[in-house]
């Protein structure tokens, strides 16, 4: 589905990502796990035309797509739902879910009746779809950013730090959330820092240290690979 | 009292349309661009060259200026905007070649139209109308209302267009709008299209008020500037507050104290303003964009 082949990537004069390679595989949960700084979020932004690709290819259903631009990307059905959500904060939840059917061509009618079926599966953002987005908490800000991006009918979800800020209980809910998107056909790249909670729910998963892929394998594998354990889910 | 706050309204609504132009820019492509006075001296020249050389009529007057601006203000966005953010220069880089753009338009309409200061009528009687001891003259309705219109469309188009939704979403955060496929290159364009045709009808609105010339680009844009300032650079409505503010405050500072004193209270509320509460008086707690 999304193949990521050997791409490096710069800021400035120094080189973050060393000939990273993933696999992303259609209707799979695929987790990439890593410490801080370790090059998780500008794998992510690389795939969506942000950072350009000094090396490599990405390749989306056999389409080399590395170096098309970001609205391009978009339209070819790939979504990033940022760290720290960046939702719109002087816009309601409703013009926070138009905006994430921007690239979209659909008539007014379709796009409402998209509206109304992310509302029904987000409870919450129903009470408050008039609700300035800035004024709601974290948690409700994770589900407007993830129904935002579901918003742009994306095959493919990015999804960088979900879990960051959120109480137990929220990520817990935030994480049913990725497993019923799952459910409906998408495929997911997700990218955490808590390796324990995402290798749980993933398929496939690979550790990044340094720019570099260091591990790779099944959830299941890594969850017990000692090398792991020792480095990131702090046993 | 009350006459002088009238006698403002004119002024003040010029104003805010200069600044509504400054924070729009601003907000929605994070330039300070000081070629925005300018586009409201081209405004007032291409207006008077329409209406009194061309004869082409009032109303034609606004739009082919309007669109002569734009068409401007699109020509800084690509000849100057986007060769800087490609080389990834800082934003005070941007904001003095913006400079350099204004003083090369300026000296551009000094060739065109001379040193000469033009006077360009409106098609409407400027005898005032009297009601009681109030009085006004149809020239300065007729300024207040094109100015409201025009802020009332730009309103609703912001509100409810798909194009004015996506440039509010760039203003509050221009990261996530990457990310939802907006084009930032054609929202920059947008902006600067945009601001400089506001500017443009402020030009033709203060045409009347003052003669054109080819700086006055430096005096209303320095006002339009401060008004928003105070109003709240960055934000519509606030702007909009702060040039009907400026405008009132003007009025009344020169029929209460002295004319030769009206500028002097303006720059020290700016610096009040500054001083006391930089986001500007008319926003709430929260920074609001656009």
């Amino acid at each position: 589905m999304l193949e990521i082949k050997g791409i490096s990537a710069s800021y400035g004069a120094t080189e973050v990502l060393h000939e990273v390679s993933l696999k992303i595989e259609k209707n799979k949960i695929t987790t990439l796990i890593g410490g801080n700084g370790a090059g998780k979020s500008t794998t992510l932004n690389c795939i969506m035309g942000i950072v350009k690709a000094t090396k490599g290819s990405i390749i989306l259903d056999g389409k080399d797509i590395t170096k098309l631009r970001t609205p391009e990307i978009v339209k070819l059905g790939i979504s990033l739902i940022p760290e720290g959500r960046h939702i719109f904060p002087n816009m309601t939840v409703m013009e926070n879910l138009e905006m994430g059917a921007y690239s979209r061509k659909d008539s007014k009618a379709e796009l409402k009746n998209d509206i109304d079926s992310i509302l029904d599966f987000f409870p919450i953002l129903k009470t408050r779809y008039k609700q300035l987005a800035g004024t709601m908490s974290g948690g409700e800000q994770q589900m407007l950013a993830i129904g935002r991006s579901l918003m742009g009918n994306p095959q493919v979800i990015l999804m960088d730090e979900p879990s960051m800020g959120l109480a137990p209980i929220v990520v817990e809910e935030v994480f049913n959330i990725i497993d019923k998107i799952q459910g409906m056909g998408k495929t997911i790249l997700l990218v955490e820092q808590n390796a324990t909670l995402a290798l749980n729910y993933a398929d496939y998963g690979y550790v990044i240290e340094l720019g570099n892929i260091a591990l790779e394998g099944t959830g299941k594998e890594l969850l017990s690979n000692p090398e792991v354990e020792k480095a990131y889910l702090g046993l | 009292m009350i006459r002088y706050i009238l006698n403002g309204l004119p002024i003040g609504a010029i104003y805010a349309l200069v600044a509504l132009s400054y924070s729009f820019i601003y907000a929605a492509s994070g330039v300070l661009n000081w070629s925005q006075g300018d586009m409201v001296m081209l405004g007032a020249y291409i207006g008077f060259t329409v209406y009194q050389i061309l004869n082409l009529g009032f109303v034609p007057a606004f739009f082919i200026s309007m669109l002569a601006v734009a068409i401007v203000g699109i020509g800084i966005q690509r000849f100057i905007l986007r060769p800087l953010r490609k080389s990834n220069a800082p934003a005070i880089n941007v904001t003095i070649a913006t400079l350099g753009a204004s003083i090369i338009i300026r000296n551009l309409a000094l060739m065109i139209w001379g040193p000469d200061a033009q006077l360009f009528p409106f098609p409407v009687s400027n005898k005032p109308i009297s009601m009681g001891s109030l009085s006004i003259t149809p020239q300065d309705i007729l300024i207040v209302l094109i100015g409201i219109l025009l802020m009332i469309i730009f309103q609703y188009f912001l509100k409810k267009s798909k194009e004015g939704k996506a440039l509010r979403a760039v203003a509050q955060d221009r990261y996530a709008a990457v990310l939802m496929g907006i084009d930032t290159e054609q929202s920059d364009r947008s902006a600067f299209g945009l601001s400089a045709a506001i500017g443009a009808v402020a030009g033709i609105l203060i045409a009347p008020i003052f003669f054109v010339t080819f700086n006055m680009g430096a005096g209303i844009g320095l006002k339009g500037f401060v008004s928003a300032v105070v109003g709240g650079l960055g934000s519509v409505p606030g702007s909009i507050a702060g040039g009907f503010f400026i405008g009132i405050v003007e009025s009344v500072a020169g029929g209460k104290i002295s004319s030769g004193y009206r500028d002097a209270i303006t720059y020290t509320l700016l610096i009040l303003v500054l001083w006391l509460r930089p986001t500007g008086l008319f926003l709430k707690k929260r920074k609001q964009k656009v």
